[in-house]
C-alpha cells in the first residue's frame, strides 16, 4: 500500500470540509470493500483517505413523508434486518440478502455500492427499479438526482470531487406495488452477478398494470432500464400470461446490448429463467401465485 | 505520511497502537498485536481466513484500514479461550474432526461464534449461510457444520 | 466391519495438530518472525516466450532499504530444478518460457519496499512466438520450448488384440472428453522463511516434501545436503500444489546474499499464477462390449498440455495411461498418450495425477454403455469389475486386496436408503475409480525412526509432511498399535530434514501405506529388543508375547504379564535401548519402456460414488444434492479422518464437475483469485454420505491403503453422469457450467 494520511471526521460537516480541502486528492472510505482492495494492489494514488465510517448520522433506514430514506452508511446487513424493508420492499430485501458473504454484508454500505457502481454491484439495479433518488452533499450545499441521471452520460457517476453521497430515497411502496429482484451467479454464495434483474410493478384497482419499472444488471457497465418491456407491461392484467413474453423480450435486450460479448449466448438464455423467476416473485408478492425459488 | 494512534479493545483488553495508516486491520493485528491466528488468504475479502469480530460482527480484516477500528472491540481466535478453558466451539471443532489444514479454522470458528452469540440454536440453513463467507478446501464443510451443531447443543 | 482385532486403528483419535490449530497457536510460514528479518519478492515475466534484451534493477537498488537484487548470475550452484526433470530455472537465464517466470529476486526491509522495488525494475524482451496449445506444439517446424522437441512424453500401453476384440463387440461407444486446467486453491498461499542457523542454511517452508526441497536448495546453493535444513512448518493445504519448489530456493539465495533471515509470502495471485496446475486433457475413447455387458476392448488416445515445465507431468501421463480403462477387467486394451510442452502455465500434480481426468472418460463411457444396453449402471460395473486374480493390462495379477465390488454394493445399498425418486430434471449418476497407491513403477521409499523412552512415552520421527490430511496422527496410531501403547504416548516429529529420515512426497496417497509401513517397521525393530527383555523377565517365548494397551502379556496365559513402565525399568536395568529405524519401499517394478508392462503399484484403492443432482433448465444451474461415496481403504486408521478425506474430496469433485476452470489467454491466467476462480462454499456443499469399506490384504500397515486422492475421483464422473441422466444428454467437456448446460438444453 502506498503512503497516505488518514482522517476520521466525527461529523458530516467535518467530512465535507476535508473533501473540500483535498478536492480530487482524497479517497473516501466507508465499508472499504472496494477501496481497500485498490489500495492494497497499489492501484490508487491518494494524498489522504477520509474514513466516514464513524458518521453514525448517515446510518439509518426510515420512512418519512411517504419516502423510504436510507442513509449512505447503512450496511447490507442492516438493510436485510430492517423489518419495514423486509415486509414492504421485498425486492430490496432480497437484494441485500444475496450480497457477497456475511462479512461483506457487514462491511459494505449502500452508499459505497451505489457510488462505486461496479458491474457486479448488487444494489444499483434494485434502486434503479425503485426509481430512487440520491442525495449529494458538499460544503456548498445539497443536491438531489435520480439514480438514472446519476449514472447517465459519464464514465462512473455524476458525483463531484467535493461531494459525499449521504442518502438514497424512493417512494414508499403503496398498496398495489410489488418489487422483486434476482441474480444469476455461478454458485450459491459469494456470487458475482452474471445477470441481475429488478422489477417494480404497480397495479390498479382493476388488476391491471399501471406502472412497470424493469432494470437489468450485469450486462452493461451500469444497470439499464428497459422501456420496451415496461411499455409492453403497462395496461395489461397482472398475470402469469402477461409476464411470460418478458423472458424473450429480455433475451432480445441482452442480445442488443452485448451483441459481440463472449458471454452473450449464455446471458441471453439465462436471463429467461431469471425473468420467469423474478416475475414469479412479483405474482407471489401480489399473493397471486407461487413464485420461483 | 503521518502516523496514527489507534485505541481499541483487543480480546477484552484495551490497547493503543501507533502505526502507519497505510495498513489494513489484518496487518495491524498480525504485525503490531501478535495476533497471528488472523490469516491472510486472498486480500480481497473472498476467502474469509482473516475474519475477526468487530463489536461482535464478523468482517474480513483485509478489507478494513487499521484506522477504522478506533474505539471498536475486536475479537480474534486468541481471545476466545476464557480462563484457560476452550470455548465450546473450539472443543466441538476438535471433536467433530472439523480441523484439517487449519488455515481457514480461525476465521471459520469466529464466524460460527458470531452466529451462536446472536442465534444460540441455528438451523442447518442458518449455519450454512453464516459460514458462506469462509472458504475451506479440505473438509467439504460437513464436519464443520457438525461442530457448530454440537456447540449449539442441537 | 473391521476384520482385524486392533486396539487403536479404526477408531477416532484427536488429531495431533488439532489443539494448536484451534487455539491459533499453530505457526504457519507467514507467521514466523526473526530479528533483523528482511522480506523478499520476485520480479516476474509478463510474456510467455521471450529472451531478455535488457534487465535493469539500478533504480530498485538505489531505493533506501533495498538489501539486494539477484539474477541468475548470482546463483552459486546449479540453476535447474524440477521434481522429475530438471528443466525449470530458479532464475531465468537462457529464455522466458511462461508468464510468471522468475527474472530477479529482491530483499528489502519491509514488504512495501519490496513492492516498490519491483515496480522500479525494468525489462525489455525480444519476443519469441509462443506455443499456446497442443496443436501449436506439434506443428511441424514449431519453435521449441525446450531442447529439440515439444513432445514432452509419449506413452503406449497395449494388451490383448484390440482390433480383433472390437470386431466381436455388439456395441461400441465412442466419445471425446475434455477436462480443463484447474487450480488447487489451497487456502494458505505459498510462504517460507530462510535463515542461517549455526552455519546451516535453514528453510522453513509450507511444503509437501521437505526432503525434496532440501536437495533442490542444496544444488542451487552448491552445498552438501547436510548443510541445508528444510523444516516443514504448519502447511495450509497442498493437494499437490506444494510439491514443486515455490519460495525455497529464492529464500536461500537471498538469505545467503544478505546474511539475514528473509521471509517470502506469495499473494494469492502470484501463488495461483506460478504454482503447478491440473493438466487439461483431451481423451478420445472407444469402448466395445457384448450385448450382455462384458467390456471386451478399450482404446484411448489422450493428449495433455504440461505447460512450460515438466513438474510432475511425467508421473501424470504414466498414471493416466495405466488407469485409463478404469477399475475394470478389460482383456484388450490400447492406450496412447502424448503430453507436450507449451508456453502455458506449468501443470503438475493435483490430487489424483491424471486419474480424475481419465475417470471422466471411462465413467462417461460406462454411463453411455449402460444406457445403450439398457442395463443398471451398478450391475454393468459389477460384471466388469476388477477382482482378486484379475490380470491388468500391465500384466500384473491382483491379489486378494480388491474391494471394488464391495464399494459398488455398499453405495447401492445406501442409495436405496437415502436417495429420493427422481423428479423432472433430477438425475442419479454412478462414478467409479481405482487408484494405485504410491509412485508409478518407481522406487519411492520412506523411513522412520522411533525411540521408546524410559517412561514409555515415544518419539517418532517421520519424513512425511502432514499438510492437514493427518499423516502424523496416522503414524502415531500405527506406532501405538504396533508397540501396544496408547495413541497419546506417541509424539511425532515430521518433515525436518535434520531430524527425520527421507519420507518422500505427501502425494500419490502414499504416506499411510509407505511411511505407515516404515513406521511399523521401525516400531517392530524397537519392539524386538523390548520383547527380548520381556521374554526373559516373564519367561515366555518372544513369539508368544502380546503388546497391547500398555501391557505385555502371554498369549497363552494373559495372567503372565507386565506393564510398560515395568518393562522400561527392566530395559534400563540391562542397559538396553528401545530404538528402531524402519524403511519401506513398495514392491513395484520399473515399467517396460515400450509396452509399459510391469508392476506399477503394490496396492490399489477403489471407490464408488452415487450422485443425485437437480438441474434448473431455465438457467442451466446444476444443484448437486446428495453424494454417497464408498471407499475401499483396506483398513481405516482413523475413521473420522477417512470420512473427512471423503467429504473434502467430494466437495472438490463438485468444484471440478460444475464450477472450476482456469481461464488463460496467451499463457496468462485470467482468473487467479478467489473472486474469479470459484470453489464451492458452505452453501454449495451437498449432503454427503461417506462409506468406509475394509477389504482384506496385508501389504499396507495393518492392511491400510491410501484414500487422499481416491476420495476425490469418483465424485467427478458421478456428478457429470447424474447430469447426463437428468437431461438425457451426453456431456463431453467439464466443468458443466450453466453456459454449457444451457447450450445442451437449447440444442
Amino acid at each position: 500500500m502506498k503512503a497516505f494520511n488518514f482522517y476520521t471526521p466525527k461529523t458530516l460537516t467535518e467530512a465535507l470540509d476535508l473533501l473540500n480541502q483535498y478536492k480530487g486528492r482524497a479517497t473516501v472510505i466507508a465499508g472499504g470493500t472496494d477501496v481497500v482492495i485498490e489500495l492494497t494492489e497499489r492501484q490508487r494514488d491518494t494524498d489522504c483517505v477520509i474514513n466516514i465510517n464513524k458518521l453514525n448520522e448517515l446510518r439509518y433506514c426510515k420512512v418519512e413523508d411517504g419516502k423510504v430514506k436510507i442513509g449512505a452508511l447503512t450496511t447490507f446487513t442492516e438493510l436485510e434486518n430492517d423489518p419495514y424493508i423486509r415486509e414492504n420492499v421485498k425486492g430490496l430485501h432480497s437484494c441485500a440478502v444475496h450480497v457477497g458473504s456475511p462479512q461483506i454484508r457487514n462491511l459494505g454500505t449502500i452508499g459505497g455500492n451505489v457510488v462505486n457502481c461496479s458491474v457486479a454491484g448488487d444494489s444499483p439495479t434494485t434502486f434503479m427499479a425503485l426509481d430512487a433518488t440520491v442525495v449529494l452533499q458538499s460544503k456548498a450545499g445539497k443536491r438531489e438526482m435520480k439514480l438514472t441521471d446519476f449514472y447517465a452520460n459519464c464514465k462512473k457517476t455524476q458525483i463531484a470531487d467535493d461531494e459525499l453521497m449521504t442518502e438514497i430515497y424512493f417512494d414508499a411502496p403503496a398498496k398495489g406495488i410489488a418489487t422483486a429482484t434476482m441474480k444469476l451467479g455461478k454458485r450459491k454464495a459469494l456470487v458475482i452477478v452474471v445477470v441481475g434483474l429488478a422489477v417494480l410493478v404497480e397495479k390498479d384497482d382493476a388488476g391491471n398494470i399501471s406502472r412497470a419499472q424493469v432494470v437489468i444488471g450485469g450486462v452493461s457497465p451500469k444497470p439499464a432500464r428497459l422501456p420496451k418491456v415496461e411499455e409492453y407491461l403497462v395496461g395489461k392484467p397482472v398475470s402469469k400470461a402477461t409476464f411470460a413474453p418478458c423472458a424473450d423480450m429480455l433475451s432480445d435486450a441482452v442480445r442488443e446490448m452485448i451483441p459481440t460479448r463472449a458471454s452473450m449466448p449464455y446471458k441471453k438464455e439465462g436471463v429467461k429463467g431469471v425473468s420467469d423467476k423474478t416475475f414469479g416473485r412479483i405474482l407471489a408478492d401480489f399473493g397471486l401465485q407461487e413464485g420461483g425459488r | 505520511m503521518d502516523k496514527i494512534k489507534i485505541s481499541f479493545i483487543l480480546n477484552d483488553k484495551p490497547v493503543t497502537v501507533e502505526t502507519n495508516p497505510n495498513k489494513r486491520v489484518v496487518d495491524l493485528l498480525r504485525e503490531d498485536c501478535e495476533c497471528t491466528s488472523v490469516k491472510e488468504g486472498c486480500s480481497e475479502g473472498e476467502c474469509g481466513a482473516c475474519t475477526v469480530l468487530v463489536n461482535g460482527t464478523p468482517v474480513t480484516s483485509c478489507l478494513m484500514l487499521a484506522g477504522q477500528i478506533e474505539g471498536d472491540s475486536i475479537l480474534t481466535l486468541e481471545g476466545l479461550m476464557k480462563d484457560g478453558e476452550l470455548d465450546k466451539l473450539q472443543t466441538s471443532f476438535v471433536e467433530a474432526g472439523a480441523v484439517q489444514c487449519g488455515y481457514c479454522t480461525p476465521g471459520m470458528v469466529l464466524s460460527a461464534k458470531a452466529l451462536l452469540m446472536k442465534n444460540p440454536h441455528p438451523t442447518h440453513e442458518e449455519i450454512r449461510r453464516a459460514l458462506s463467507g469462509n472458504l475451506c478446501r479440505c473438509t467439504g464443510y460437513t464436519k464443520i457444520f457438525k461442530a457448530v451443531d454440537m456447540a449449539a447443543g442441537n | 466391519m473391521a476384520l482385524r482385532d486392533l486396539a487403536i486403528l479404526g477408531k477416532a483419535n484427536v488429531k495431533k495438530d488439532a489443539y494448536n490449530k484451534i487455539t491459533g497457536k499453530a505457526l504457519f510460514a507467514a507467521d514466523l518472525k526473526f530479528d533483523h528479518m528482511l522480506y523478499g519478492g520476485v520480479f516476474r515475466s509478463t510474456v510467455p516466450h521471450a529472451t531478455i534484451k535488457r534487465f535493469d534493477a539500478s533504480k530498485a537498488l538505489a531505493l533506501p532499504g533495498v538489501a539486494c537484487v539477484l539474477t541468475s548470475k548470482d546463483i552459486p550452484g546449479g540453476n535447474r530444478i524440477g521434481i522429475i526433470m530438471k528443466d525449470e530455472p530458479v532464475l531465468v537465464d537462457d529464455k522466458i518460457r511462461r508468464v510468471g517466470d522468475a527474472i530477479a529476486i529482491v530483499a528489502a526491509e519491509t514488504p512495501e519496499l519490496v513492492e516498490e522495488a519491483l515496480e522500479l525494475m525494468e525489462v525489455e524482451y525480444d519476443l519469441l512466438e509462443p506455443i499456446l496449445s497442443y496443436e501449436d506444439a506439434m506443428k511441424e517446424g514449431a519453435i521449441k520450448v525446450h531442447g529439440d522437441s515439444n513432445l514432452h512424453a509419449r506413452k503406449h500401453l497395449e494388451s490383448g488384440d484390440v482390433d480383433a476384440a472390437f470386431a466381436q463387440c455388439d456395441v461400441i461407444i465412442e466419445g471425446t472428453y475434455t477436462t480443463n486446467m484447474l487450480s488447487h486453491m489451497f487456502i494458505e498461499p505459498d510462504a517460507g522463511v530462510a535463515r542461517i542457523e549455526d552455519g546451516i542454511l535453514t528453510v522453513y517452508a509450507s511444503t509437501q516434501n521437505a526432503h525434496f526441497d532440501r536437495g533442490e536448495v542444496a544444488r542451487t546453493m552448491g552445498l552438501p545436503n547436510n548443510k541445508v535444513r528444510v523444516m516443514q512448518v504448519t502447511t495450509g493445504g497442498g493437494f499437490g500444489g506444494k510439491l514443486d519448489i515455490s519460495v525455497q530456493c529464492h529464500l536461500a539465495l537471498l538469505t545467503n546474499a544478505t546474511g539475514r533471515p528473509v521471509k517470502m509470502v506469495r499473494s494469492r495471485k502470484e501463488s495461483t499464477d506460478v504454482s503447478a496446475k491440473r493438466h487439461p486433457m483431451v481423451m478420445k475413447a472407444k469402448t466395445g462390449a457384448t450385448k450382455d455387458g462384458k467390456v471386451l476392448a478399450v482404446e484411448v488416445f489422450m493428449t495433455g498440455d504440461t505447460g512450460a515445465y515438466a513438474s510432475y507431468g511425467p508421473a501424470v501421463i504414466t498414471r493416466a495411461v495405466v488407469h485409463a480403462m478404469g477399475p475394470y477387467d478389460v482383456p484388450n486394451v490400447r492406450i496412447d498418450a502424448d503430453f507436450v510442452y507449451t508456453n502455458n502455465p506449468m501443470c503438475g500434480a493435483f490430487r489424483g495425477f491424471g486419474v480424475p481426468q481419465v475417470s471422466v472418460c471411462h465413467e462417461g463411457q460406462m454411463n453411455a454403455l449402460a444406457k445403450a444396453l439398457n442395463m443398471d449402471p451398478i450391475d454393468l460395473r459389477i460384471i466388469n469389475a476388477q477382482r482378486p486374480g484379475t490380470v491388468l493390462a500391465t500384466g500384473q495379477v491382483l491379489d486378494e486386496a480388491v474391494g471394488f465390488i464391495d464399494t459398488l454394493l455398499e453405495a447401492k445399498k445406501k442409495a436405496a436408503e437415502v436417495l429420493d425418486p427422481c423428479k423432472e430434471n433430477q438425475g442419479i449418476g454412478v462414478g467409479c475409480m481405482w487408484y494405485g497407491v504410491g509412485n508409478t513403477g518407481l522406487p519411492n521409499p520412506a523411513g522412520a525412526f522411533v525411540e521408546v523412552l524410559a517412561d514409555a512415552s515415544v518419539n517418532l520421527m517421520v519424513g512425511c509432511a502432514d499438510i492437514g490430511q493427518g499423516s502424523s496422527t496416522v503414524m502415531a496410531a500405527i506406532a501405538a498399535e504396533e508397540l501396544g501403547l496408547s495413541y497419546d504416548d506417541i509424539h511425532v516429529v515430521a518433515a525436518d530434514t535434520m531430524v527425520t529420515p527421507e519420507g518422500g512426497a505427501s502425494s500419490a496417497s502414499r504416506q499411510t501405506f509407505i511411511s505407515g509401513n516404515a513406521t511399523r517397521n521401525a516400531c517392530k525393530q524397537a519392539k524386538d529388543t523390548l520383547a527380548e527383555t520381556a521374554s526373559n523377565f516373564l519367561n515366555v517365548p518372544k513369539e508368544d508375547l502380546i503388546f497391547r494397551d500398555r501391557m505385555i502379556y502371554s498369549a497363552k496365559d494373559p495372567a503372565i504379564k507386565m506393564t510398560y513402565p515395568e518393562l522400561m525399568a527392566e530395559m534400563k536395568k540391562w542397559g538396553k535401548l528401545a530404538v528402531g529405524a524402519g524403511a519401506y519401499n513398495p514392491k513395484t517394478t520399473y515399467l517396460d519402456a515400450k509396452t509399459m508392462a510391469g508392476i506399477p503399484y503394490e496396492i490399489y484403492s477403489y471407490g464408488t460414488t452415487i450422485a443425485q443432482v437437480s438441474v434448473d433448465t431455465s438457467t442451466g444451474e446444476v444443484d448437486v444434492q446428495k453424494l454417497i461415496s464408498a471407499h475401499d481403504v483396506g483398513q481405516a486408521v482413523d475413521r473420522e479422518m477417512v470420512e473427512g478425506q471423503i467429504e473434502g474430496g467430494m466437495v472438490m469433485a463438485q468444484g471440478f464437475a460444475v464450477f472450476e476452470k482456469i481461464e488463460f489467454e496467451k499463457g496468462k491466467i485470467k482468473n487467479p483469485i478467489f473472486s474469479k476462480y470459484l470453489i464451492p462454499t458452505a452453501m454449495d456443499s451437498p449432503e454427503i454420505y461417506p462409506i468406509i469399506v475394509e477389504c482384506p490384504g496385508e501389504a499396507g500397515p495393518f492392511g491400510a491403503k491410501g484414500v487422499g486422492e481416491p476420495a476425490l475421483i469418483p465424485g467427478i464422473p458421478a456428478i457429470t453422469n447424474a447430469v447426463e441422466n437428468a437431461l438425457c444428454q451426453r456431456f463431453f467437456e467439464l466443468p458443466l457450467m450453466p453456459t454449457e448446460v444451457m447450450k445442451k438444453i437449447r440444442s
